[in-house]
């Protein structure tokens, strides 16, 4: 560690503003710890650079500076503000009032320090960094500043850590979203085009997190005049025949809103009934979508998890006829106005690809080009795992991230789910938190066992709508070669490659590294 | 407070799995989570025997993403997989959880059931698409955060194996039990508990350890010895743990071997409706039997030189088993409506084995043919005589179907 501090120390922010050094003082004096503190800084590298008092209560803001090794480590590239509170008994209220007031100065709201005379301030503080969106660290008040100096950086560490932020199993869009740009631009380039897009890929590969990306992208780059519209379909009803009045529904209402906040017309949508059949939805939008105030804008609406409505019997029942009307209407609506376009997202092909759905023609038939959501790249695995990692003051060696992607075979939530596990089991102390690829061959095997059944889901989700598919797939794993399998086979051998579950390797066909993890690829010896 | 480590590893990771199995559940379950969160966590528990719905009785999704908390807990989550509409209201749950993940909200998935129970289903499944705790067998050590006086504590503390459940019953007894009484009353707990948590285990999983157990006798394995799916559930329900020093797999390792093998008899004999695994593999190996008569049938009427040889070769066994279950005394095969109806599945095999010696039938050489038939009839023979099916044979089964189906599927194209 002493090695350490005295690498901070050979860089440390040096604060020679006079006006800024004056408030200093001035906290020292209202706060005599604050003098403490500075000593437990100046052991890092690092210093205060704006303070000032609070309101009339005599709390204090300041903001302090990290050594830019330290800034790098914990992934900051600002101050972290640090309140001074003379509360005997601190309550959450009083630190949330104090989060609220605003400074003129640049500071995280993931990471605060704070110092308060409060004996129970330790026990309250680790509960808020539970419940709470954001850590606090408690500065500290005791010993020599060498030894506070090290205490402040594992706690730190503690704190950050605390919310693994490589566990995240909700979709992600902007900063926490990496890589796919290829795939991201061909979307985009396709939907200005007027082409229809189908996002396909299988669970837990990242299709509703992209699918939000693009509306994100979509939006930023002409916020004014483009709206995205996005529906997930899983909340539907269970009853089949309330599940197109209800998407009618849902559309019309969303639409409004959205058209009324781009200042397009909104007339039609407002005097829909709460539940409109499909072709008076379809006139309203196609009323809106002409009118002169609508013609600098793009509108796209995006239909997330298809299956929901166009389950695996599209082709063999006529359960849901108004499937196939509502489809059809927004086919039309495509084809009549070059600003209308929309986003299907899901596992199954079957909306594309079936030449009737529900006993009625298929309006999608070979109509929209399907992408794939498969693996990421090596380079945005890598790039992912260390900017993630970055927030909680982890680093990895290239040979780590090497065995991470030769496992995972950078399968977004696998590779996830196995940095988490590396991850959590690392030392608190800021110097030990690099991952090495022994960290990783540790963790491994338990990391498998608790992994085996999502991955085996994964697979087994393919059954209701890649059911030959996955025939193949097994019988590959049975010992035929794929190789052999795609004379016969030549369309499922194309999905599998398209859905990630083969890859094609110096000609041969094999399966990719995280299939390989599924028990179905290790035989069960209880037969 | 029982649930400590689990509030606190639920609110670091942020979405967790909790397989609230009979040996850790101490009941009312919310309130016990309530009451281990920390002061400042506001909790909100959704009990899913009684879940808000719709007038149309659909999941009332904007009532769910409306709670207000820092922890929602999701209890009772496996009885939408019993529910008539569960399945849909999985799928509908996912919006709201995705919304409170969003917002900040940890959420907490308890279910009675393991990982295991719940199906593959298109899209994030938010019961099992995410971190899973397994508890520890570790009540004595919530028993000593309870601040309770040492004369209550040791009796519970020495007998409890670990188990929450048997603690909390145990705390409750009457402090006037005799010495005998109290043995009695720890043994009939831990019975009841241990036999509680196989059923909620499964069918399968309590097959494999009544083969495992109590007739080979085996208490410790290697971790490729198991299927995945069985060794997590075990562990995860609290009748299994690690070895860490062999790294081998331990089964009630806190529990006499006597009121283990007492528990699995109770379990099994619990069982007297057909469990969705048993109907499972008898309806599949109805549809492997029947496709198997149809692909022998086939390839016998499509090889002129088979047709008269191979039914005459079983004539024996074809008219005695149709006079056995008819009554009809038939002395020519030829009578014989439908004559495949009447052959043993061994002799399929065999003759399915022996088609495919020159050329794979139905896509599967000879070799594959018995591999199944030493797979299949075993299982077959089990599920006629009512026992449970084993972890991975149904999978297998369907397995098989579905490459028959295809290569059938083939040959028609």
């Amino acid at each position: 560690m002493t090695e350490f501090l005295e690498r901070l120390q050979a860089d440390p922010v040096v604060m020679r503003d006079p006006q800024t050094l004056l408030f200093i003082r001035q906290l020292q004096s209202a706060h005599p710890i604050a003098a403490f503190h500075r000593k437990v800084l100046k052991h890092i590298g690092s210093d205060f650079t704006f303070a000032q008092a609070d309101g009339g209560d005599g709390c204090w803001a300041s903001v302090i500076e990290l050594n830019s090794e330290l800034q790098r480590l914990f992934g900051l590239n600002r101050g972290i503000l640090a309140y001074y509170a003379p509360d005997n008994d601190l309550q959450l209220k009083t630190f949330e009032r104090l989060r609220a007031r605003r400074l003129g100065r640049p500071y995280h709201e993931h990471l605060y320090f704070l110092s308060t005379p409060d004996v129970y301030a330790e026990h309250k503080v680790s509960g808020w960094t539970l419940t709470e969106p954001y850590s606090v660290v408690l500065l500290p008040g005791r010993g020599s500043p060498e030894a506070a100096a090290r205490h402040l950086l594992t706690e730190m560490s503690r704190q950050v850590s605390r919310r693994n932020p490589y566990d995240r199993t909700n979709p992600v869009t902007g900063s926490e979203f990496y890589g796919r740009h290829r795939l991201l631009t061909d979307l985009v380039n396709d939907l200005r085009q007027g082409h229809v897009c189908g996002v396909f890929g299988l669970r837990k590969t990242g299709k509703t997190s992209l699918v939000r990306e693009l509306g994100r992208q979509f939006v930023k780059d002409d916020a004014s005049n483009r709206v995205f519209i996005f529906l997930d379909l899983e909340v539907l009803p269970s009853d089949p025949d309330r599940q197109i009045p209800q998407l009618v529904s849902d559309i019309a209402r969303q639409a409004h809103t959205s058209f009324k906040r781009a200042g397009m017309r909104t007339h039609e949508l407002s005097r829909l009934p709460t539940y409109p059949t499909v072709g008076e939805l379809r006139q309203a939008l196609q009323a809106c979508l002409t009118h002169a105030a609508s013609h600098d804008k793009t509108i796209v609406i995006a239909l997330d998890e298809i299956e929901s409505l166009v389950g695996p019997d599209a082709t063999s029942t006529t359960e849901k006829p108004a499937v196939a009307e509502f489809l059809g209407a927004l086919r039309s609506l495509v084809q009549e106005n070059a600003n209308f376009n929309v986003v299907i997202s899901g596992i199954a092909l079957a909306p594309f690809t079936n030449a009737t759905l529900y006993g009625r023609e298929n309006p999608l038939f070979a109509w929209a080009r399907p992408f794939f959501v498969t693996a990421l790249t090596r380079t945005d695995t890598d790039e992912m795992i260390r900017s993630i990692g970055a927030r909680m003051a982890v680093q990895w060696q290239g040979a780590a991230l090497k065995l991470l992607f030769d496992v995972t075979g950078g399968h977004v939530f696998l590779a996830r789910l196995l940095a988490a596990a590396v991850s959590s089991e690392l030392s608190f102390r800021i110097e030990e938190r690099t991952v090495t690829e022994a960290d990783v061959s540790a963790r491994l095997r338990s990391w498998r066992r608790s992994t085996v059944g999502i991955i085996d889901s994964m697979l087994d989700a393919l059954a209701r709508f890649y059911e030959e598919e996955l025939t193949i797939f097994d019988l590959g794993i049975a010992g035929t070669p794929f190789d052999d399998l795609e004379r016969e086979y030549p369309n499922q051998i194309n999905n599998l490659l398209a859905l990630g579950l083969l890859e094609e390797k110096a000609g041969n066909l094999q399966l990719t590294p995280w299939t390989r993890l599924s028990s179905r690829s290790t035989p069960l010896t209880s037969h | 407070m029982w649930y400590t480590e689990l509030i606190e590893v639920s609110l670091t990771r942020r979405h967790v799995f909790w397989h609230s199995g009979a040996m850790h559940r101490v009941d009312p379950i919310s309130s016990m989570i309530e009451r281990s969160a920390p002061e400042d966590c506001a909790v909100t528990v959704i009990d899913c025997r009684r879940p808000p719905l719709t007038r149309e009785h659909d999941l009332d999704v904007q009532a769910i993403a409306e709670r207000r908390a820092n922890l929602l807990v999701l209890t009772n989550v496996d009885q939408l997989l019993r529910a008539r509409r569960g399945h849909a209201w999985l799928r509908q749950l996912r919006a709201p959880v995705m919304r409170h993940l969003d917002e900040g909200v940890t959420v907490l998935v308890a279910s009675n059931a393991p990982r295991r129970c719940f199906p593959a289903i298109d899209g994030s499944s938010v019961a099992t698409d995410c971190y899973q705790y397994i508890m520890r067998s570790d009540a004595h050590d919530a028993l000593k955060s309870m601040f309770l006086d040492s004369e209550r504590l040791d009796w519970p503390m020495k007998e409890c194996a670990g188990s929450r459940a048997v603690a909390a019953a145990l705390l409750g007894a009457d402090p006037g039990l005799s010495r005998r009484e109290r043995a009695d009353f720890v043994a009939k707990e831990l019975r009841r508990t241990v036999s509680a948590a196989l059923l909620e285990c499964g069918a399968e999983v309590l097959a494999w350890v009544e083969d495992e157990f109590l007739l080979r006798r085996h208490h410790s394995f290697r971790f490729d010895e198991i299927p995945a799916d069985v060794q997590e559930t075990m562990r995860s329900a609290g009748l299994a743990d690690v070895d860490a020093a062999t790294d081998t797999l331990r089964i009630f390792p806190n529990i006499h071997k006597a009121a283990a093998a007492d528990a699995i008899v109770l379990a099994n004999s619990a069982i007297s409706e057909a469990p969705d695994e048993w109907e499972t593999a008898a309806r599949l190996l109805f549809e492997f039997e029947r496709l198997l008569r149809r692909i022998i049938d086939y390839h016998v009427q499509s090889h002129q030189h088979l047709r008269k040889s191979t039914i005459q070769s079983y004539e024996d066994k074809i008219l005695s088993n149709y006079r056995y279950d008819t009554g009809v005394n038939e002395k020519d095969v030829d009578q014989v409506p439908l004559p495949w109806n009447w052959v043993d599945l061994s002799d399929l095999f065999s003759l399915a084995e022996q088609f495919a010696m020159d050329q794979r039938l139905a896509g599967l050489t000879a070799r594959a043919w018995q591999r199944a038939h030493e797979d299949i009839l075993p299982f077959r023979n089990r599920i006629q005589h009512m026992r449970l099916p084993r972890p991975g044979e149904i999978e297998r089964l369907r397995i098989l179907i579905r490459e028959l189906r295809l290569s059938l599927s083939n040959d028609v194209n």
